[in-house]
């Protein structure tokens, strides 16, 4: 069984015994591909220049060019994913997109049950992905939601294990103070 | 408050278990969200507007402000009068009589002033609003009155400035003239060999002339208005400084009844092929013997006499055979009534826009993000060895989409009544079709 992918990067800091942060950053834009689609669109454009021979496709074209790769960064491309879990507090999950831009959730302990790896078949592979089991209100034994991590870094399973182990330390330490008290 | 916090979950769970299950960082948020004290700091670093708070400005902003506030009242009190007077004259009797309030009816132009009307209603109430999300609809409502009524007028001086509107009006008899020869050209062709089909002769040239003479009666209608066209437009185009969304009903109802004509052979062709449709089912029925009965709403055998089965498969035959040329007609003028339903569909849908659009909570967004919370973020500051951990905890705003989804105005919007399938199968059984559903609409 072979595994595909991209070139990830995790980082693990631990800032205290109850918290500690995992960043996964996701393979940089490549050089390679912005020129191919530029020079894709300006291909076009000047090829219905020379059938139209209209100024204004060519306008365009740049205009569609500039305001393409401004959406592109600031709305699709993810740099970086990183998880921020604090034992008394909660678990936090932000995504940065290439442009600055930042996108954080955070989830409170007292909703969060548990946190799994979960195996799916897509298609004709298999993957793994981390996710946060959330507690029903109404009926403490059951999950009410499932929030799955890092969609787009989407790291190997040796990665994941790694957080998992660590992300289980510090649960356990939640369980350990309630039951103390 | 100062800072509402808008949690993810569905909002029917919240009011059943919002005593014993209130999460300790909604009860910590609440706290801190009232204590002004914490929000009066000038700098806000987060978005990409940087604004200090108005009354830092000043104290000449103070009394503007409180000027205001002790003026609306009054101008809330003249706002409610004028209002209770133009709604007595509206239900008045006089206006209810049939022919009357069918037209109000169907004129999109009548809705959408009186959903203003509802709206100008809310605004000029004297009662304060109670909560958060009251307080928010009054203000989202003011600000999207005043953006629409700003676009109306601007819309009507780009109109009435180089008389634009006369230039409209002189060009709206030639263009009904050219759609009207375009269709008699159409009919032409459904007369002669259209697409190399072969018609039934007779009457193709019935239908065809039918609905040519529908067409001359229908320019010299049209030829017979147009004197009185442009005064009509000016004074017309002289309601768009109500707001643009009237200005966008009145053009939506102008080319409903320019394309009245086109609804009116659709009808024609829909009921003719209609007809035969249920005549050719029945005979069909009575080709195999068999008959529907309508006590037990199911198809059963029945025998039939020799000279009822001959007549009936007479007639089976003949319409069989004029069905291709009824048929063509029908799918002719069916393609031409919906493309006037796909145009007048989107103008609709851009009204709607406008109307249900929070432009005043998006705004807020825009610049006093902490308003609108969608939770709380942390950030990790330097740690020293030895102490305890330090983190900086931040407001969370909430996503522009979540915004325009919590704080969307109620329309009386349209949307499609059938499903495709069901739109389809109408399509082909020839039943006259609605597509668009007013929500107060009743159910037929």
């Amino acid at each position: 069984m072979e595994e595909r992918g991209d070139r990830t990067a995790l980082q693990c800091r631990q800032y205290s015994a109850s918290c500690r942060e995992f960043s996964v950053r996701c393979q940089p834009v490549q050089l390679r591909s912005l020129s191919a689609a530029t020079c894709s669109v300006w291909l076009a454009a000047y090829w219905l220049f020379v059938l139209t021979q209209n100024s204004m496709v060519l306008s365009t074209a740049i205009f569609i060019t500039l305001i393409g790769l401004i959406v592109y960064l600031h709305f699709v491309k993810i740099d970086q994913e990183s998880l921020l879990v604090i034992a008394s507090l909660g678990i936090q999950m932000t995504s940065s997109y290439a442009s600055g831009k930042e996108n954080t959730t955070f989830i409170e302990m007292s909703r969060v049950k548990d946190v799994v790896i979960n195996e799916a078949i897509c298609m004709q592979k298999v993957i793994y992905y981390l996710c946060i089991l959330l507690r029903d209100p109404l009926d403490p034994q059951s999950v009410s939601e499932v929030v799955p991590l890092f969609q787009s870094s989407k790291p190997r399973l040796n990665c994941l294990v790694e957080v998992y182990r660590s992300c289980q330390e510090i649960l356990e330490q939640r369980k350990t103070v309630s039951q103390t008290l | 408050m100062l800072s509402h916090l808008h949690p993810p979950g569905n909002l029917t769970n919240s009011t059943d278990h919002k005593a014993e299950d209130a999460s300790k960082l909604a009860i910590l948020f609440d706290t801190v969200a009232k204590s002004k004290v914490l929000f009066m700091k000038d700098r806000y670093d987060d978005g990409p507007i940087k604004l200090t708070h108005w009354q830092s400005e000043g104290v000449e902003a103070s009394i503007i402000v409180e000027l205001m506030k002790q003026a609306s009242i009054p101008v809330c009190m003249l706002l409610t009068f004028l209002l209770s007077f133009v709604s007595s004259v509206c239900k008045s009797r006089v206006l209810k009589f049939w022919p009357l309030s069918f037209i109000w009816s169907k004129l999109s132009t009548c809705e959408q002033l009186g959903h203003r009307l509802e709206h100008l209603q809310v605004i000029s109430s004297n009662r304060k609003a109670q909560n958060q999300p009251q307080l928010m609809r009054k203000a989202n409502i003011f600000v999207s009155l005043l953006a629409d009524v700003a676009l109306g007028i601007l819309l009507m001086s780009w109109l009435y400035r180089k008389n634009r509107i006369g230039h409209l009006a002189d060009t709206l008899i030639p263009a009904a003239d050219h759609v009207a020869k375009e269709l008699q050209d159409l009919l032409q062709w459904l007369m002669g060999v259209p697409a190399g089909l072969k018609m039934n002769r007779a009457l193709d040239q019935v239908l065809g002339r039918f609905f040519l003479y529908h067409i001359h009666l229908w320019i010299s209608y049209i030829h017979l208005m147009s004197p009185f066209i442009e005064m009509i437009l000016w004074y017309v185009g002289l309601s768009a400084c109500l707001g643009l969304t009237v200005a966008l009903s009145i053009l939506s109802d102008i080319i409903a009844l320019l394309t009245f004509h086109i609804y009116c052979f659709y009808v024609y062709g829909a009921r003719l092929y209609c007809l035969k449709i249920y005549g050719l089912s029945s005979l069909w029925r009575l080709f195999r013997g068999k008959k529907w009965n309508v006590l037990r709403q199911r198809v059963d055998s029945c025998s039939y006499d020799l000279d009822q089965l001959f007549i009936g498969t007479l007639l089976f035959t003949i319409l069989l055979f004029l069905l291709p040329t009824t048929a063509l007609y029908y799918l002719v003028f069916t393609l031409l009534r919906l493309l006037v339903v796909v145009v007048q569909g989107l103008i609709h849908l851009l009204v709607d826009l406008i109307d249900s659009l929070p432009l005043y909570s998006i705004l807020l967004r825009l610049c006093r993000s902490y308003r609108l919370a969608a939770g709380v973020k942390f950030r990790v500051l330097e740690q020293k060895t030895g102490k305890p951990l330090r983190l900086l905890m931040q407001i969370n705003p909430l996503s522009y989409g979540s915004v325009v989804q919590t704080y969307r105005l109620p329309t009386y919007s349209c949307y499609p009544k059938d499903s495709w399938g069901s739109l389809c199968k109408k399509l082909f059984l020839g039943e006259l079709i609605y597509p668009w559903k007013h929500k107060g609409e009743k159910q037929d």
